[in-house]
């Protein structure tokens, strides 16, 4: 050990001013420092490729990259500043301990960058890649000494030569800290704390560099000493400085085009993600199928709109999940289509869709976008209902209004045709024709009253004489005068549930009542063989029977039926039936005004009435009348 | 016999009610509204008196309002044809401001002759 000492360092024995004199070019310490600072500006812009690298081995790769382009710089400006010695003798250089050199240059960067670059980032990785960085690039140095061939033996100086290498060191943890620190310093661009950090670690090889040189003292071999240089060190300096320049030019430009690379592909995985986000997240179902039907991607919606799970969606036929007309859309793209998609619970769900064709992977493909508008076509339904009857009430009302006022004309009217009739008729002889017309024209004027009487009832301006009534006594009556007034070829018959509990009525209006359904049955039947059937049973309401009636409240009604075995009616005529002034009886036969007052009698008392025809199977009235008990307990009649 | 004023608006209603009371009999006044009927009310004091509802110029309701103020003890039949105005039963109401009787038009003439007989005795 004392021996390697004795050998390169200096003793006591070895006299100071011996030693050949030299000095430094200085364009080429400038450039030597030029040459580390940009090569460690490289090295830190790779160095953030390292730290982004998305998997081990990219992240090796740029490992390999940075400590090669730090480790050439570091290398090149040690060349370099060898160069700048102007030494008078001859110098050259040992292939093998040059490249040793610069291997233990490439290594150590490479090193320090790996204890930098780790994520747990403790300063005792700073410190130790500092250390590597710091001893690896004395070793470059000392040993890029040894590499000198030259006629003059060299020793160092033990306390600037530890001191070269604690100058390395120190430079490089303030370097790598740097370089840590510029995830820090978001204000600074990131050139600019880069460069700080380049110009630091710079400075940190150059002032090694020249500490070493300081620490460095040549002696003349006698014997061997020649003068002057053997080759143009200028030249060969500023070509190795533009190598390096080079080498670190290329890395840089990976390193810029792998950030542009990584950007891209980091924008388009968050435009594909926000793409998918948007989809799965979609009220409306977003399918799409090929040219053979089959779907090939669906989404969460569509699982709720079709009510299945995906894997009865995808791989399935586009057609068997909506209906046949796909093909039609298929065809008439873009075009806003309207169906019905069974759902598990054996109701149906409304939709609307569209399809739109692609082209997709060389092959045409089809997307489709279904919207659930069962709700809103309930809505319109039901909007569509409200409104007819919000029509044909505001038809009844003003008609009402109408008949009150032609009404009152009318009975004044009536009075001088039937009461001056009638004084007539005391003074005419029974037997001759003026008595017969006269006659006519009271019985016409009696009719006129009647309807005049209808219309009154219809606009409800009339005392209803409403009382608690049994109504099996009043239908059994009816029934009886029914018999007495129908044709022997139309049987009628009673089915009636004496115990159906009384209702609020009066009762010439469900007389009214009962002898227009029979009259309108009798008429449906007419000249054939036919039956009627009168009944009366309670009858309860419950929620979903409701449904049908939405006027009802749910409760205990009165079930009066009339039902006739004769022509029955079309759907078109059912739904005119309670229009005022509708009939289908020949002129002078019916006024079209018994149902409608029915119609106007039954809603008016909290009932309902229900129609069930068809042509040639007969017709089929209920009413429902709601029980004196649900209205008021205490009037009902037991 | 006794003397009937019939106050109506309609000329064949007057006609056909004068003829129908003179057939009985009766002496019978004439007017075509309330105000009228109550000024020869004032001047002739009849027995009995057949008004209608809706008149012009002075309504029916009233007219019986100020007859009774004019005699409490008076003989009134009340005769409507209904309607025109919603729900309101003019008969009802003009039996509580104190009709004797009251008709709806049209009725049969014999009615009107036993509600006249009613009244009168």
């Amino acid at each position: 050990m004392s021996q390697i000492f004795n050998r390169w360092f200096l003793g006591d024995g070895i006299p100071l001013d011996l030693c050949i004199d030299y000095h430094h070019d200085k364009w080429l310490v400038a450039l030597s420092y030029v040459v580390a600072a940009f090569a460690s500006y490289t090295a830190f812009h790779v160095f953030a490729r390292l730290r982004s690298g998305p998997n081990a081995r990219v992240r090796s790769i740029w490992l390999v990259i940075a400590g090669t382009s730090m480790g050439c710089g570091v290398f090149s400006m040690h060349f370099i500043a060898m160069l700048a010695v102007r030494i008078p003798i001859e110098v050259q250089y040992d292939p093998g301990l040059t490249a040793l050199s610069a291997f233990f240059a490439v290594s150590a960067s490479g090193i320090a960058f790996h204890f930098a670059g780790r994520s747990a980032r403790s300063k005792y990785d700073l410190f130790v890649g500092a250390l590597i960085l710091g001893v690896g690039i004395g070793l470059m140095h000392y040993t890029g000494d040894l590499a000198l061939r030259m006629p003059a033996h060299i020793y160092f100086d033990p306390a600037l030569f530890g001191l070269s290498v604690l100058v390395a060191v120190a430079f490089s943890f303030g370097a790598l800290w740097v370089l840590r620190a510029t995830d820090k310093w978001r204000h600074l661009p990131r050139f600019r704390s880069r460069l700080i950090g380049a110009l630091v670690m710079g400075l940190a090889v150059t002032l090694m560099h020249y500490t070493g040189m300081y620490a460095t003292y040549f002696y003349p071999e006698i014997g061997r000493l020649q003068t002057g240089a053997a080759f143009n060190s200028t030249l060969m300096a500023v070509a190795v400085g533009t190598a390096t320049f080079l080498i670190s030019s290329i890395a840089i430009l990976a390193a810029l085009l792998d950030r542009r690379a990584e950007i891209a592909e980091v924008r388009r995985i968050q435009s594909e993600s926000f793409l998918q986000t948007i989809i799965d997240n979609s009220a409306d179902a977003i399918l799409t199928f090929d040219e053979k039907f089959v779907i090939q991607t669906s989404n969460p919606a569509a699982c709720r709109i079709f009510d299945r799970g995906p894997e009865h969606i995808v791989g399935e036929r586009i057609d068997t999940l909506i209906d046949k007309n796909v093909a039609l859309a298929m065809i008439e793209l873009n075009t806003l289509r309207r169906g019905e998609v069974s759902r598990r619970d054996g109701g149906t769900n409304s939709i609307e869709y569209s399809v739109n064709d692609m082209r997709f992977g060389g092959r045409r493909m089809f997307n489709c976008v279904v919207r659930d508008v069962t709700e809103r076509r309930r809505a319109e339904e039901e909007k569509t209902t409200l409104e007819a009857k919000l029509r044909q009430a505001q038809k009844l009302e003003s008609l009402g209004t109408l008949a009150g006022g032609i009404a009152h004309e009318f009975n004044n009217m009536l009075v001088p045709i039937s009461g001056l009739t009638e004084l007539a008729l005391r003074e005419v002889p029974k037997d001759t024709r003026a008595y017969r017309n006269l006659n006519a024209v009271l019985t016409n004027s009696r009719r006129a009253a009647q309807l005049v009487q209808q219309i009154l009832s219809f606009a409800r301006q009339e005392d209803n004489g409403d009382t608690t009534i049994a109504l099996a006594p009043v239908v059994e009556e009816a029934v009886e005068l029914l018999r007495a007034t129908t044709p022997a070829t139309i049987n009628v018959r009673a089915d009636i549930d004496r115990a159906t509990g009384p209702i609020v009525a009066g009762e010439t209006q469900i007389h009214q009542i009962l002898m227009n359904l029979a009259s309108n049955a009798r008429h449906a039947i007419e000249g054939k063989v036919g039956e009627i059937v009168i009944s009366l049973k309670p009858a309860e309401f419950d929620r979903g029977f409701e449904g049908r009636f939405a006027s009802l409240k749910p409760g205990t009604y009165a079930k009066l039926s009339v039902r006739d075995t004769g022509h029955g009616m079309d759907t078109a005529t059912m739904g005119r039936i309670f229009e005022p002034f509708f009939t289908t009886k020949n002129v002078g036969k019916g006024t079209g005004l018994g149902l409608a007052v029915l119609h106007g009698i039954v809603t008016a008392h909290g009932g309902a009435v229900e129609v069930e025809s068809a042509p040639g199977l007969g017709t089929t009235f209920d009413i429902y009348w709601p029980l004196a008990a649900a209205i008021e307990p205490a009037r009902a009649v037991a | 016999m006794a003397r009937i004023l019939i106050i109506d608006d309609e000329e064949y209603v007057r006609m056909t009610l004068s003829q129908a009371m003179e057939d009985e009999g009766h002496t019978v006044l004439l007017a075509t509204n309330g105000r009228d009927g109550l000024e020869i009310y004032k001047n002739a004091a009849p027995d009995l008196v057949i008004t209608d509802v809706l008149m012009p110029e002075k309504e029916g309701i009233e007219t019986i309002i100020e007859l009774r103020k004019l005699n409490s003890a008076i003989k009134i039949i009340v005769i409507s044809g209904g309607g025109r105005l919603n729900n309101i039963d003019f008969l009802e109401v003009a039996r509580k401001f104190g009709a004797s009787a009251a008709l709806k038009k049209p009725f049969p003439i014999d009615d009107l002759c036993r509600a006249v007989a009613d009244c009168l005795n």
